[in-house]
């Protein structure tokens, strides 16, 4: 025990480069991730330095019963050398301050003037003086660096030093033989005086060659860090994925963030006002800086730019923790996800109540928007950033779930529904903020010219929005099809569930979702109804493998057209080849798993009654990075994530993700606003084709969840404005009456004064047209309108349409249309 | 990871097996010390990966004697499995969820040669309902990713996966750390706590006072 050491007795030059030696190890092993407790700490002397903590270099000395001017020179090398050890980027330091008093210069003076007393003695062989010296300056070196990370030098200083410690290793390597091991002065008894509750382990040990290893990859790293900062926009710096260990996220971290500033340049206002008008309101005026320069207390703005500190500085610890938190190893990010979810939960409320503070400066009156409800509603622009954010953590938790196989077989189908749930409801917000944010683009561009400067605000929040669009349709799309999948897997036994004896579904789901169980928003689904809607025990096999097809489909076209991004489109500048690779995974994912459901579904249909499914399912354990299961008729293998596609697709599906213009305008201008006068139906009967489109997954979902989770029948773009303009009568026609009955609704909703008709119609029958018109004749005599909009569209290439599929595509869109209009014509030539 | 650094559990599932016709399973109490420790610890530093000093022994079996089961040959009272555990009332360190009474399972090993006969499982079943009778909330452990074995034998039992932690062994090697809710978490001792003194709040807030919680 320390208290048997004896910290007075003399040291031999040997020892002194044994026993440094033998905390370069200690070092090295704590920079691979082992606790300071096992590595460092266990060392005597360490300990004597920094208990109690010293306030000064005067209480440092490892003999307290002497005074400073009769230390022995070997006894001051080494504590040189252990003071300049001491650098403080620790998080973990068992209450143990690591010379937080000393200033790092005042040690590097220590090492200087060490390094000059020991070249003038006598008393020590020229070979070991070299040895010693060069231990000595490699250790003010390793300060140096280190300390270079807080300050603001060029990347190319940076990676200067790094090159510069990296030339030590040879010198270091060589003279090592010279040390003498002192295994006195290390004790793994220490660890009691740590402030832990865990038991004692045992000291890590590892061999100088593998520290020496360890260095040198700490240099190259160290340097290749450095790129970082080299800035492009916030969400790239979220885009990166550190594959170096532990060590060099620290450093990221401290190149990220030093003093509230990100990457040394950029100050976190910058970052986060730059992050806020690239996801909810560009060019609006709660970011203008010129609000600052107001004086006048009573000034709307004076308010504005003092409620957005208050926001700033609530806001910011828990941006930079998700940069931060990136930072770490996949593990962690998990662990620490689980935390940061509920400082975003608190984050949002907050900000929801600043954002009501804020409407009686900013004058917002509510609206309706395109996208959003058709009640009057405020945009929130402050919550709806975090809510964004909330989710989009919330996303990455699960998705983690799978890539570090934390999830059992039997819970797949669960997990993967959960992460279709989350990514829906991102996609969904990011319908809502979308809609808000062309709204006030058209707002701006009404009321005064836009700068160039606004609108490309406005461009690259819409760039943002489009593509999180993108990726949390392609995200759901996948998910949804492997989620079905699994279902399917279930119902044919091939996914089993243990006994579990000591156990039930119900606390099972409590344990799994426990890291939701403090969110509000989006509701942690109760037990019974997440059980229900994830089995859909009213679908069946093949409506669920039809249904996981084509979201499967969907999904691997929403990842071809990721994968076409520039650097800049996909937010990921800077870290564009990783991005890329993932995408690219997924995208095979997607196509893994399409053949797998297809082989399945052959199965079934080849089974014979009574008969067991002729497929081995194997979930391997391994998996590189990726979740991934095999079956047994080939060598499939798919990955967590995925694409996009959904029989409900955004309502933009079709207008984003072909556009060539940076810019989709979707507000209503009087021109084209259904509710103006001028453009009145008043008095007229309307018919409508194809009035009914997208059933989707309505088919098996519970109907409390339609509305909770917003899949209204979708895509009825005339029936809605025609209703705004107050025609006598509409004729809603499509295939069937049943969904016909929906549309039918929605337009009494609108205007009950309506007159509507249903007919169900083929338009590619002569006969069933002719039905048709004959009841018009009979009801109103002649139509005033017809919208020929009735049509089915292919999903894919000439290259792969079947003709079959053409012709009868081409009876429909080409015979159809024609027989509608020669109908529609003739009573009208006749008056 | 700053809360707990502890064990694996062993338990390779393989091997061949000339059982004794009856085993005899013992709870373990400080006067066995003398005639088992040697035995039990033998027996883990064969099996664990991670290598333990007598304090770490100690440390479970001082404070949780009843907690740890033991295998035994009848006829030569030689060791053949063995099982250490602890329960104690456990709080997170961010303080977002409640306390609870939370059992962990430090150590498990069982002679490689008498493996696969479900010694492991008796054992851990022995264990859970030992604190389950304790009141205990719920059953934590950490095992090795690669040990596959000891993974599907506590995943029949009921655990389910909640983390990784990478690095987490000496050798190392990465942990699953590995629950089970013996309760639901309503019914979870601090929960009930709480639920108990927001009883006492609105009785003393209707002016009845003094009401005593059991």
């Amino acid at each position: 025990m320390e208290d048997e050491y004896d910290f007075s007795q003399s040291l031999l030059p040997e020892e002194i480069i044994g026993i440094i030696d033998h905390l370069l190890c200690d070092e090295m092993a704590w920079h691979m991730g082992y606790p300071l407790a096992q590595t460092i700490f266990s060392s005597l002397y360490i300990d004597r330095l920094l208990d109690p903590c010293p306030t000064n270099l005067e209480q440092t000395y490892f003999d307290r019963s002497e005074s400073c001017s009769d230390e022995p020179l070997n006894l001051q090398i080494l504590r040189a050398y252990c003071l300049g050890l001491e650098e403080d980027f620790v998080t973990h330091t068992f209450n143990r301050s690591l010379l937080e008093n000393i200033e790092h210069d005042a040690i590097l003076d220590l090492i200087a003037e060490t390094t000059k007393l020991l070249c003038d003695s006598h008393n020590i062989s020229d070979e070991l003086k070299d040895a010693l010296d060069c231990r000595l300056t490699f250790r003010a070196s390793f300060l140096r660096t280190v300390e270079l990370a807080d300050s603001r030098t060029s990347l190319e200083d940076k990676k200067a030093h790094w090159t510069a410690l990296q030339a030590f290793l040879p010198a270091l390597k060589s003279s090592a033989s010279l040390g003498r091991p002192v295994p006195a002065s290390f004790s793994h008894k220490l660890q009691r005086k740590l402030a832990s509750t865990t038991p004692p382990r045992p000291i890590v040990q590892i061999s100088k060659e593998a520290a020496y290893d360890f260095l040198e990859r700490i240099c190259r790293d160290g340097s290749v860090a450095a790129e970082v900062l080299r800035y492009y926009d916030s969400h790239s710096l979220m885009q990166r994925k550190p594959q170096p260990a532990t060590y060099i996220r620290t450093l990221l971290q401290h190149y990220i963030f030093g003093d509230m500033t990100i990457l040394g340049t950029v100050s976190i206002r910058q970052v986060l006002d730059a992050d806020l008008a690239s996801v909810v309101m560009p060019a609006h005026m709660l970011l203008d800086r010129a609000n600052d320069e107001i004086e006048l207390p009573s000034d709307p703005r004076f308010k504005m730019a003092n409620q957005m500190e208050v926001f700033r500085s609530r806001a910011a610890g828990s941006y930079l923790d998700i940069l931060r938190t990136l930072c770490q190893n996949r593990c962690r990010i998990r662990r620490t996800l689980c935390r940061t979810i509920s400082d975003w939960e608190v984050l949002q409320l907050d900000s929801e109540e600043l954002d009501m503070d804020l409407r009686q400066y900013t004058g917002e009156e509510p609206t309706v928007t395109p996208n959003n409800s058709h009640e009057p509603t405020y945009s929130f622009p402050l919550s709806s950033w975090a809510y964004f954010y909330k989710l989009r953590q919330m996303e990455w938790l699960v998705q983690m779930g799978f890539e570090l196989e934390v999830y059992q077989a039997d819970e797949h189908a669960t997990m993967y529904w959960y992460l279709q749930y989350l990514a829906k409801t991102r996609s969904r917000h990011l319908e809502r903020i979308r809609g808000f944010v062309v709204q006030a683009l058209g707002e701006n561009r009404r009321t005064s010219a836009v700068s160039r400067e606004k609108r490309e605000e406005y461009i690259t929040a819409l760039d943002f929005i489009n593509y999180h669009t993108l990726e949390s349709t392609a995200t759901y799309g996948f998910a949804d099809a492997l989620s079905c999948l699994f279902v399917v897997l279930a119902r044919f036994s091939l996914i089993q569930s243990p006994p579990r004896p000591y156990s039930d579904d119900y606390k099972r789901y409590e344990v799994r979702m426990k890291p939701f169980q403090l969110i509000g928003l989006p509701e942690l689904i109760p037990f019974d109804d997440l059980t229900k809607i994830v089995t859909q025990p009213e679908g069946s096999i093949v409506d669920l493998l039809q249904f996981a097809a084509e979201s499967v489909q969907g999904a691997k076209k929403g990842f071809e057209l990721l994968s076409k991004l520039n650097p800049k489109e996909a937010f990921c500048q800077g870290s564009h080849d990783s991005w890329l690779k993932n995408v690219k995974d997924c995208l095979k994912a997607c196509i893994f798993t399409g053949i797998s459901i297809a082989s399945v579904r052959k199965a079934y249909e080849g089974m014979g009654k009574n008969e067991k499914i002729k497929i081995r399912i194997e979930i391997p354990t391994s998996g590189k990075g990726y979740h991934g299961w095999k079956e047994s008729s080939g060598d499939e293998r798919c990955d967590f994530l995925a694409a996009a596609y959904h029989k409900k697709k955004p309502n933009d599906y079709y207008v984003t993700l072909p556009q060539f213009t940076r810019v989709t305008y979707r507000d209503v201008y009087p021109a084209i606003d259904p509710t103006d006068p001028s453009n009145s139906q008043a008095g007229k009967a309307v018919v409508i084709t194809g009035a009914s489109k997208g059933l989707g997954r309505l088919v098996f979902t519970p109907p409390h969840y339609l509305q909770e989770y917003n899949l209204t029948i979708t895509k009825k773009p005339f029936a809605k404005p025609f209703a705004k303009a107050r025609p006598k009568t509409i004729v809603l026609v499509a295939r069937s009456a049943e969904t016909l009955e929906t549309t039918q609704q929605e337009v009494l909703s609108i205007n009950k004064n309506i007159e509507v008709l249903t007919v169900p119609t083929d338009i590619s029958s002569e006969t069933s047209v002719t039905a048709l018109w004959d009841k018009v004749k009979t009801h109103f005599g002649k139509a005033d309108v017809l919208i020929n909009n009735a049509g089915p569209l292919h999903n894919g290439t000439i290259a792969d349409m079947p003709v079959s599929k053409w012709r009868q595509y081409f009876e429909t869109n080409i015979r159809g249309s024609f027989l509608q209009t020669q109908n529609f014509l003739k009573p009208l030539g006749k008056s | 990871m700053a809360d707990t650094s502890q064990p694996s559990t062993s338990t390779k599932e393989a091997g061949s097996a000339k059982l004794p016709p009856e085993l005899r399973y013992i709870q373990y109490s400080h006067a066995l010390e003398k005639k088992y420790l040697p035995s039990i610890r033998a027996l883990i530093s064969k099996d664990l990966s991670e290598p333990y000093s007598i304090y770490v022994y100690r440390y479970f079996l001082y404070q949780w004697d009843d907690l740890c089961f033991m295998a035994i040959d009848p006829k030569t009272n030689a060791l053949i499995g063995v099982i250490i555990s602890k329960l104690e009332p456990h709080t997170t360190p961010s303080q977002a969820s409640p306390q609870t009474y939370r059992g962990y399972i430090a150590m498990l090993a069982v002679s490689s040669q008498y493996r696969n006969a479900g010694i492991a499982t008796t054992l851990v079943r022995k264990a859970i309902d030992a604190m389950e009778e304790r009141g205990a909330d719920e059953v934590v452990l950490e095992t090795e990713e690669s040990n596959v074995p000891a993974m599907k034998l506590y995943e029949r039992l009921g655990f389910l996966r909640s983390k990784k932690l990478h690095r987490y062994y000496l050798n190392g090697s990465s942990a699953y750390r590995l629950v089970l809710h013996l309760k639901s978490v309503a019914d979870m001792m601090g929960v009930r706590e709480d639920r108990e003194m927001e009883m006492e709040r609105q009785m003393q807030g209707q002016g009845q006072g003094g009401v005593g919680v059991m």
